[in-house]
């Protein structure tokens, strides 16, 4: 049985408008305005036990309100889900004891205290045995590498060190999901490779089923095999990392420091995005042309000294799947289930 | 000093016009602050009704004391509504935005926000005088004289008190409980209290300097009385200054006091 | 249930995680008793009675210094519930596993609890010098400590209320106002209801407000069982009652945010 079977799930939501100015705002008072904004729109999908997934999409497109209703604090307006064979929405409660939930904004972790009476703390709502919670604490301080800062106060540790931390809490009662939305904003990069290493290790031991909502293409990349593309409101690519990597990433973008003015540079493929006295940056259509040969070209031309070559921001590469008109990929669609 | 007539006349408007934006949240806070101060005078209006003079002190005089203070604070919070907040628009850097502008920090810190509730105490103030206190039409102009004196009074304990953070780390508190002290002293008979406590009243916690001092002079005019209220003020507000320019003189240089949380 | 206790011990030690800031907040409380005691010495010498209302001196000081230690310890919670039903985040906190209400009682008491031991401290400190005497009894002192905290569940009810009312209206910051001035007039803060003119008195009996702030204080200077009993059972009822209301208030708002995402 999956852990995560959605079929058809919506939602819509009532807007008021708000208008300016006193006259519209006493009509508003009279007969309110509403529009309706489709958040959601018939998603379907399954996700299998100890799967690692992605749910991306621009702001705006979705992701929250979908996971909203997994974790069941939103009705959807139409369409079913099952997690865990619970329906979140109604069974909140007994599902709440299953899965672990990570909010990049939200914070677990009692500010002004040490970590570690916020562990003592969650073992008790989450009713564990104490020595069942004891040993696990100390495998999960092993693991997130911890220990140090169990009796330092939470508002004295840096972000990387607060985010293992609210991790581990979230692991505390063993869930069987672990739903993560953006937990790597903001963290530099050796902090976010610490992360991404220590949620891929928990899934690979423990087999917890990750879902996960990222901004970030390095979260995706390294941490999950498939992804699911979410664009007002519908799943527009649902299928591996890999195959979303090789259809959609099309080109690479290279940010050079020049030793010397840029003066224009031309080589098919290669369009020249900005350019600012020594700072150029050049998007390279990887279709049409090698990025060896280009940045050998370049390097024959110009004095570099500095050059950054990274993949296309996500937002690229979801208009690009966008653009390109694909449907979902991939997986069966699920059967579709009774309307609530 | 038509600049800082600008200034302040420029930000009231606007502070209040932003206010009024959230007309329902406006009007709940100045109701709501309005029928706070009312309530508090009734523990006073039971008290005299079973002893009418505590020496020396009437329930019209309490209530005079009380519009007094309430109009006072209300004129202060109202238009210079960050006066309570200087400590900690230091502390969270906030400052630095209006260093950078070409206008006196002081002035600019202060007026940039008005404090909604503190209408309420205006308009209750000057409400319970008028009802409350026998006669109080006919001294209304002193009345309003005194209270704008009394305001300028707070400001400059505000900002002084304020100022101590550029010189004291962590200070903020004892400076939000200094604000509390003040307020909450100036709204009893200060004859009640020893002697030693009256000198302090008079002083460093010019709590009677707000509320009493005026309250005598409206009752019984002495020349003395207004030089000293007038005095203290003119004196207060220029220690206040001082302290203030002398602290960020301190800041620029560098000695940043506190870290940012 | 242990959770909740959990949760309200361990609020308890994070608000005495700063030590100075804490200790701080017991001026206030120092200076209010400071005010009083010179207050209440000329009301009595003018009166030149040895008793009012049946207190003598020494017993309204002991009175109020109960009293204040009470409200000022009263809960300040609603600031962060509606803070937390406008922003959204209220949602979030639906995802573990335990009753919203629940945890924001719990919460609320763990803030009280330090609050109370330390304004009880201070408030001696300054009233013992001056009246020279402790005016209890040991089921005064009992009585007191029941019913304070009886006292503080009612309050903390009515905060969490208070910030539920912010799924109604932009500013709940007014309707604390009012709670917090009915609490200081008729509630007794300020002087024994006794000493009120009689017709208040009798209103004052059928609020909440008195069962608080009264109650506890005046069973710590003059214990008397009936008294005691049917404060005890006043608490009882108006909890029930406000049990009732923030279940309904709560279930409509949790409701809301469920379906309309807040």
């Amino acid at each position: 049985m999956p852990a995560i079977v959605v079929a058809n799930l919506s939602k819509t939501f009532r807007v008021k408008e708000k208008a300016a100015g006193l006259r519209a705002s006493l009509r508003s008072l009279w007969k309110p305005r509403t529009s309706e904004v489709r958040a959601v729109r018939g998603v379907d999908f399954e996700v299998e036990a100890g799967e690692r997934v992605a749910f991306i999409g621009p702001n705006g497109a979705g992701k929250s309100t979908t996971i909203k209703m997994l974790v069941g604090i939103l009705y959807p307006t139409t369409g079913t889900a099952r997690v865990l064979e619970l329906v979140p929405w109604r069974e909140r409660e007994r599902l709440a004891y299953q899965i672990g939930a990570v909010f990049g904004q939200k914070s677990q972790l009692w500010y002004h205290l040490p970590p570690q009476d916020t562990f003592d703390l969650l073992a008790r709502i989450y009713e564990l045995d104490w020595e069942v919670y004891r040993q696990r604490l100390e495998r999960l301080v092993d693991l997130f590498e911890i220990g140090q800062h169990l009796a330092t106060p939470v508002r004295k540790l840096s972000l990387g060190e607060r985010m293992r931390c609210e991790i581990a809490a979230s692991l505390l009662h063993s869930p069987r999901i672990l739903f993560l939305d953006e937990p790597t904003i903001g963290l530099d990069v050796v902090v976010k490779h610490q992360i991404r290493e220590l949620i891929l290790r928990m899934n690979e031991e423990e087999g917890v089923t990750v879902f996960l909502t990222s901004h970030d293409a390095g979260d995706v990349e390294r941490l999950c095999r498939r992804a699911m593309v979410i664009h007002h409101g519908e799943v527009i690519y649902d299928g591996k990392v890999s195959t979303l990597k090789r259809n959609h990433i099309r080109s690479k973008t290279v940010s050079l420091k020049l030793g010397e003015p840029f003066a224009g540079f031309r080589s098919p493929g290669v369009t020249v995005l900005k350019a600012a006295g020594t700072g150029v940056k050049l998007e390279v259509d990887t279709r049409a042309a090698q990025i060896d040969q280009v940045v050998g070209q370049l390097m024959a031309r110009y004095p570099i000294l500095d050059m950054t070559v990274e993949d296309p921001p996500m937002e690229q590469v979801i208009a690009h799947i966008y653009q390109s008109g694909e449907a979902r990929q991939g997986e069966d669609v699920a059967q579709p289930g009774q309307g609530e | 000093m038509r600049k800082a007539a600008t200034l302040i006349a420029g930000y009231l408007k606007h502070n209040l016009m932003s206010a009024i934006e959230y007309r329902s949240a406006f009007l709940l806070q100045v109701f709501g602050m309005a029928l706070n101060n009312v309530i508090y005078l009734f523990f006073w209006w039971v008290l005299f009704a079973r002893w009418p003079d505590i020496r020396g002190w009437t329930m019209p005089m309490v209530a005079t004391v009380f519009g007094l203070v309430a109009v006072a604070f209300g004129v202060a919070n109202g238009v210079f509504g960050n006066c309570l907040r200087i400590a900690s628009v230091v502390v969270s850097g906030d400052l630095d935005y209006y260093l950078a502008l070409p206008a006196d920090p002081l002035l600019h810190v202060l007026v940039s926000r008005t404090y909604v509730s503190a209408w309420g105490d205006l308009i209750s103030g000057l409400g319970i005088y008028l009802l409350l206190v026998p006669g109080s039409m006919a001294r209304l102009p002193l009345f309003v004289l005194y209270a704008g004196i009394g305001a300028l009074i707070f400001l400059g304990f505000a900002v002084a008190v304020g100022s101590l953070v550029f010189f004291v780390d962590q200070s903020q508190d004892i400076a939000a409980y200094l604000y509390n002290a003040l307020i909450s002293f100036s709204l009893y008979p200060i004859d009640v209290f020893p002697l030693l406590v009256r000198l302090l009243l008079y002083t460093l916690v010019p709590a009677a300097m707000i509320g009493t001092l005026p309250a005598r002079l409206l009752f019984e005019f002495r020349w003395t009385r207004l030089a000293a209220m007038v005095g203290f003020a003119a004196l207060i507000l220029l220690v206040a200054r001082v302290l203030f320019l002398r602290g960020l003189r301190r800041y620029e240089s560098g000695n940043r006091v506190t870290v940012r949380g | 249930m242990r959770k909740y206790l959990a949760v309200l011990w361990t609020d308890a030690r994070q608000q005495t995680a700063y030590r100075g800031e804490f200790l701080l907040r017991g001026v206030m409380i120092a200076m209010f008793m400071f005010i009083f005691v010179w207050l209440w010495r000329s009301l009595y010498a003018i009166g030149g009675q040895a008793e009012i209302s049946g207190f003598r001196l020494s017993q309204v000081i002991w009175y109020l210094a109960m009293a204040e230690t009470v409200i000022l310890s009263g809960s300040r919670i609603f600031e962060e519930i509606s803070a937390a039903v406008k922003s959204g985040d209220l949602a979030y906190t639906l995802v573990r596993p335990y009753s919203y209400l629940g945890f924001e009682m719990a919460h609320s008491l763990g803030g009280s609890l330090p609050r109370v031991a330390l304004n009880f401290v201070m408030a001696t400190a300054v009233v013992l010098p001056f009246v020279q005497c402790v005016e209890t009894t040991v089921p005064g002192a009992l009585g007191f400590l029941v019913l304070a905290a009886g006292g503080l569940v009612l309050d903390a009810a009515i905060a969490v209320l208070i910030g539920l009312g912010a799924f109604f209206i932009e500013e709940v910051q007014p309707l604390h106002w009012v709670y917090s001035k009915l609490l200081m007039s008729v509630g007794g803060m300020f002087l024994p209801l006794d000493m009120f003119p009689p017709w208040l008195q009798k209103i004052s009996n059928w609020l909440p407000f008195g069962l608080i702030i009264y109650a506890p204080a005046r069973t710590f200077v003059a214990f008397e069982a009936g008294f005691f009993l049917r404060a005890l059972a006043g608490q009882a009822l108006y909890l029930l009652a406000l049990a009732g209301v923030l279940w309904s208030v709560w279930r409509w708002g949790r409701r809301r945010l469920v379906t309309h995402g807040g």
